[in-house]
Formats: C-alpha cells, structure tokens, sequence
C-alpha cells in the first residue's frame, strides 16, 4: 500500500447527519457530553484528524447510537 | 469534586501563564543588558582606537581612562621581597618571634595589577584584543536572549512544541558553544598577550594560560533539549486535530 492509497483510505464522520435526525443540536451535545462546541464543531465539519474512544464513547451514549452509525471509511478503488 | 477539578486546572493554567510572563520580563531585561553591554564595547572601542569617546567622558570612567589587567609577579623577579617572618622556638613549642602567635609564613604567588596611561595608548590590534570578550560577550547575550525571548513569546500564545522552537534551541546551543568557548579563550589569553608586549613583561608570568571548557558541557545540554524539544514536536503534531 502506497502512501497516495493511505490518502483515499478516509474515515467520515456522520455526526451532523445524525443530530439532524434527532432533532439534537451541537450545544446540547456538547451538554450532554462535556465535549466542547468547538471540538464537536471540529468532529462534525470533518477536520478532526484522531477520536478518542472516550469521546466516541460518550458522544455514541448521548445519541443512542453505535460508532458505525458515526463513523464510515471511505475505500479506494480496488 | 467537578467544580474543584476544573478550578485546579484553571489555577494551574494561571500559574503557568504566570510563570512564562515573568520569563519574558527577565528575557526583555536580558536583552537590554545585552544591548547595554554592546553599547559599551562600542564605545570603548571607538575611544580605543580614535581617542574620541561618546556619551560619557573617559574622566568618569576608570576603566577607560586608566585600563589595568591583573598579573602575576614571577617567583624569581629579583625585585620580589615577601615578608620573612621569624620564628622561635618556646616551652610551648614554635611560636612566632614578635607576636608570639602560631608561627605561619607568607609565599606566592604574588598578584599585581599592571596599568596603562590609558586606551589610546594601547595599540589598535591590542585594543582589539582587549575588547573583544566584551564583544562576543555582548552578541552572545543578545542573541541569545532574543532566541530565548522567540520560545517564550511562543509559550504565552500556547504554541511551545513547535519546529521553530526547536531550531532555535540548536541555534542557542551553536551560540553557547562557540561564543562561550571563544570568549573564554580570548578572555584568558588575549590579556597574557597583552600584558607580554608591555614593558612589565620581564616581571610577570606570561608563560602558562588556562581556559574553561564548560560552554561546550553547558550547549551539549541545550543541544540534548533540542533533540527532546523535537520529540514534543512529532507528539504535537500527533495530536493536533485529535478530539
């Protein structure tokens, strides 16, 4: 696997899809989670570079959802 | 228990913040000293070698006006006569003859310190010799202080493991180690130089210098804390971005 491959490999991050879903807004998730609005801002326009589990787990607990629901990975062409 | 960690943590943010202001002030007195001390080897250099002195009069200058070196007076100068004190021997055992105290004798060596009529009258490639401690100690500081000064302007905006930080702690540990070691050198031979082209040079020891090899110690340290400063560098960049 080349370094150019490792680039397509990227993971995205569903967090506004599913706040829309739910009716649930950053500032609320950021109550319920302890996560700053501007973390979850930076989680949501995808520009985080690395999750902790501890945040996944906390954001997945306030949303009721599994981290696949959260996060996809996008392939490159085989 | 919540509300006290986040106030521990907020007071040690303040300590912090703090404690690199306080660097900063000591870093900008630094810089003026260094520039103060420029200054001076300026002006004692342009009085060296033209007569002309600027902003203060060599009158209120000693240094200036009446430069000296210390020296030390050969063992064997004929001229040399130590104090022989005398001793005789008691019931009580050796005593010394005109106080009667605890016999003790005076030996070298003998310290002096050589003066001249003034700078002008030192020869331009002495004058240079002379100053140039002075100099090198004057750039080093104020370079140095202002690399210094660089880091913790940096630490204040919460940027501390950043690549430029790390170059300039290599540029700090180049600076210590080749100006320290310079100025030493020129500090401890430039004046054996001198004092063996004056007419006192039959009389003194000039034939043995020492120098301290501690800047090369002090910049391998430096050097080491840029290899870590870099390590802090990649585990920052690691984590930038990391939620």
């Amino acid at each position: 696997m080349s370094e150019d491959d490792v680039d397509l490999h990227q993971v995205t991050v569903h967090l506004d899809r599913i706040l829309d879903t739910q009716g649930v807004t950053i500032v609320e998730l950021a109550r319920r989670t302890g996560i700053t609005v501007a973390n979850l801002s930076v989680l949501k326009n995808n520009r985080a570079k690395a999750i902790r589990f501890s945040t996944l787990t906390a954001i997945c607990h306030a949303l009721a959802c599994q981290p696949g629901d959260l996060l996809s990975v996008t392939l490159g062409d085989g | 228990m919540g509300a006290l960690k986040v106030t521990t943590r907020v007071t040690g943010a303040q300590d912090g913040r703090v404690a690199v202001a306080i660097a900063e002030a000591g870093l900008w007195v630094s810089l003026l000293g260094g520039l103060l001390g420029l200054l001076s080897a300026l002006r004692t250099t342009v009085y060296g070698l033209t007569g002309w002195s600027f902003l203060v009069a060599p009158r209120w200058l000693p240094n200036l006006y009446m430069p000296s070196l210390p020296a030390t007076i050969r063992s064997d100068d004929p001229g040399l006569q130590l104090p022989a004190l005398a001793w005789k021997d008691t019931v009580d055992g050796t005593v010394d003859a005109a106080t009667g105290l605890l016999p003790v004798s005076i030996g070298g060596p003998v310290r002096a310190v050589v003066e001249w009529p003034g700078f002008t009258t030192l020869t331009p490639m002495e004058t240079i010799v002379w100053l140039s401690p002075a100099w090198i100690a004057a750039v080093g500081v104020l370079v140095g202080s202002w690399l210094l000064l660089r880091i913790a302007r940096s630490a204040r905006k919460g940027e501390v493991f950043t690549l430029p930080n790390a170059h300039r702690l290599r540029w700090l540990a180049l600076l210590i180690a080749v100006a320290g070691l310079a100025h030493n050198a020129v500090a401890s031979w430039g004046p054996i130089w001198i004092l063996t082209r004056s007419a006192a040079a039959s009389h003194l020891e000039t034939d043995h210098w020492t120098m301290s090899f501690s800047p090369a110690l002090f910049a391998l340290v430096v050097a080491a804390l840029a290899v870590i400063w870099e390590g802090g560098v990649r585990l920052a960049q690691d984590s930038d971005g990391l939620i």
